[in-house]
């Protein structure tokens, strides 16, 4: 397994490697985080609205109806003001929102966020620089999810 | 200690919850063709109030260089010996946040170099985990020059000060005439400093430095084996900067490290930092406690196992 992971880290680093020269990215490389982006329904717990990258969490339900509470780090809260015009009231507990996120490979409900939705489909969060791999968040050009796929898929081939 | 309890329970976690991460995959994953356009005009221009401007990382790129455009940065007649105003980013990107270092230049490190090097280096390849700045340490000089968020220069009389967004600190740059410090009795972070001006440049002298602080950190993967880190140095390094006006709108900075003790040979980074008219510096402090709980619920549960 940790070769694995080993190998995840070192395929992932050299796709990214011109993105986390970036001093953006001051505290954990994308590698920690998935390739593939997930869509989750949640409730707003809570807004965190600091440095050194705002942190959202809220509750959502899993298949089987479980609520389980994630965490979500976007950029700084200059960053996020910025580019999606946040500010300390943008969010508030027991908002309603669609979340694009790329999970934790650690597997732990912990994600980077690439994109938010109101509940009834306004778009609060387009762009993050926090995002990584040419900073779009939520929509990925094709060629950065074919490296991406390929970077994956390399990862999970079976190593002797 | 507490890192490896916390790591151990991200581990327990993912047994836990690897199933719910995965079920829900939705169609976000997939690409469009169209690159999505850089935010623009179109996202409004948070300020603090009427009378109150954005502070320069505040506000998007199409909002900087139409802040530039309207100040006429290119064309403007400026005074080649004043250079205030709040500066940030760089001509290809108004966003960037400091001059990186010139990392293909680093020398190589002696023996003792190494070792501190060594010492700096990560115990994991997805996270700087001994990053002074983790916890806010202070980042120092020369690394505030990296990530500052911007800074400004103050001239009075005796000295030029040089303010930092990023933890909203300053350096006083003496310009009575005084000489460096042979033997500073407490190194400093942001160490001793004198300037003056040479023609139309203003030439900034420091030492005393204390030898906690990194020059930068070190990209992921690219020393080392690969585990992040960072660039050492010594409380005998010397730094020299240079600044100079090309025009209204840019400052060339030439920043020159000389450390015998840890790099065989100096060290040198050029840069050109923008001028971000019509915005003010804001505080933006590493508050320790946010930092270690940003560490402790959004990094280290990430950190995969090795």
């Amino acid at each position: 397994m940790s070769r694995v992971m080993l190998i995840v880290g070192v395929l992932a680093a050299l796709i990214l490697l011109p993105i986390l020269a970036s001093p953006v990215l001051a505290h954990h490389g994308n590698a920690a985080w998935s390739a593939t982006e997930v869509t989750l329904k949640g409730t707003v717990v809570e807004y965190l609205w600091r440095n050194p990258h705002v942190l959202l969490t809220w509750t959502t339900k899993d298949d089987s109806g479980k609520t389980v509470q994630w965490t979500g780090e976007v950029a700084s809260p200059e960053s996020m003001m910025a580019d999606d015009g946040w500010t300390k009231e943008t969010f508030k507990p027991g908002d309603e929102i669609v979340l694009t996120l790329r999970p934790a490979k650690s597997g732990v409900p912990n994600g980077v966020v690439d994109q938010i939705k109101r509940a009834d489909g306004t778009v609060v969060m387009r762009y993050s620089r926090q995002a990584g791999s040419g900073n779009y968040a939520g929509q990925l050009t094709k060629e950065d999810q074919e490296k991406r796929d390929r970077a994956g898929a390399e990862a999970d081939k079976p190593k002797n | 200690m507490r890192n490896f309890a916390i790591v151990s329970m991200a581990l327990l976690a993912t047994l836990t919850f690897r199933p719910v991460a995965f079920a829900q995959q939705g169609a976000a994953g997939q690409a469009n063709d169209a690159k999505p356009a850089r935010p623009g005009l179109e996202v409004p221009l948070v300020t603090p109030g009427p009378g109150w401007k954005a502070c320069a990382h505040c506000e998007n790129e199409a909002y900087a260089a139409r802040d530039r455009e309207k100040a006429n940065v290119d064309k403007r007649p400026f005074d080649a010996h004043d250079i205030s105003g709040v500066w940030n980013g760089n001509p290809k990107d108004l966003t960037v946040n400091g001059i990186p270092m010139n990392v293909p230049a680093a020398p190589s490190f002696t023996s003792y170099g190494q070792k501190l090097f060594e010492a700096d280096q990560s115990d994991s390849p997805q996270w700087n985990s001994k990053d002074p700045e983790n916890i806010c340490d202070p980042m120092g000089w020369p690394r505030l020059m990296t990530f500052n968020f911007g800074f400004e220069f103050a001239t009075l009389p005796n000295r030029v000060l040089q303010f930092f967004e990023w933890g909203h600190t300053w350096r006083d740059i003496w310009t009575d005439g005084r000489k460096l410090p042979p033997n500073p009795p407490i190194p400093r972070y942001m160490g001793y400093a004198v300037g003056r001006w040479e023609g139309d440049t203003f030439v900034v002298e420091s030492n005393g430095y204390d030898d906690r602080s990194w020059i930068a950190p070190t990209p992921v993967q690219r020393y080392g084996n690969g585990k992040p880190g960072g660039f050492p140095h010594s409380d005998e390094m010397r730094i020299e900067e240079r600044y100079k006006r090309l025009n209204f709108g840019l400052l060339q900075v030439t920043l020159t490290i000389t450390d015998p003790k840890v790099y065989t040979a100096p060290w040198t980074t050029t840069g050109t930092v923008t001028l971000i008219p019509n915005t003010e510096m804001a505080e933006n402090f590493c508050v320790p406690s946010d930092s270690i709980r940003f560490n402790n619920e959004s990094t280290i549960p990430t950190v995969p196992k090795q």
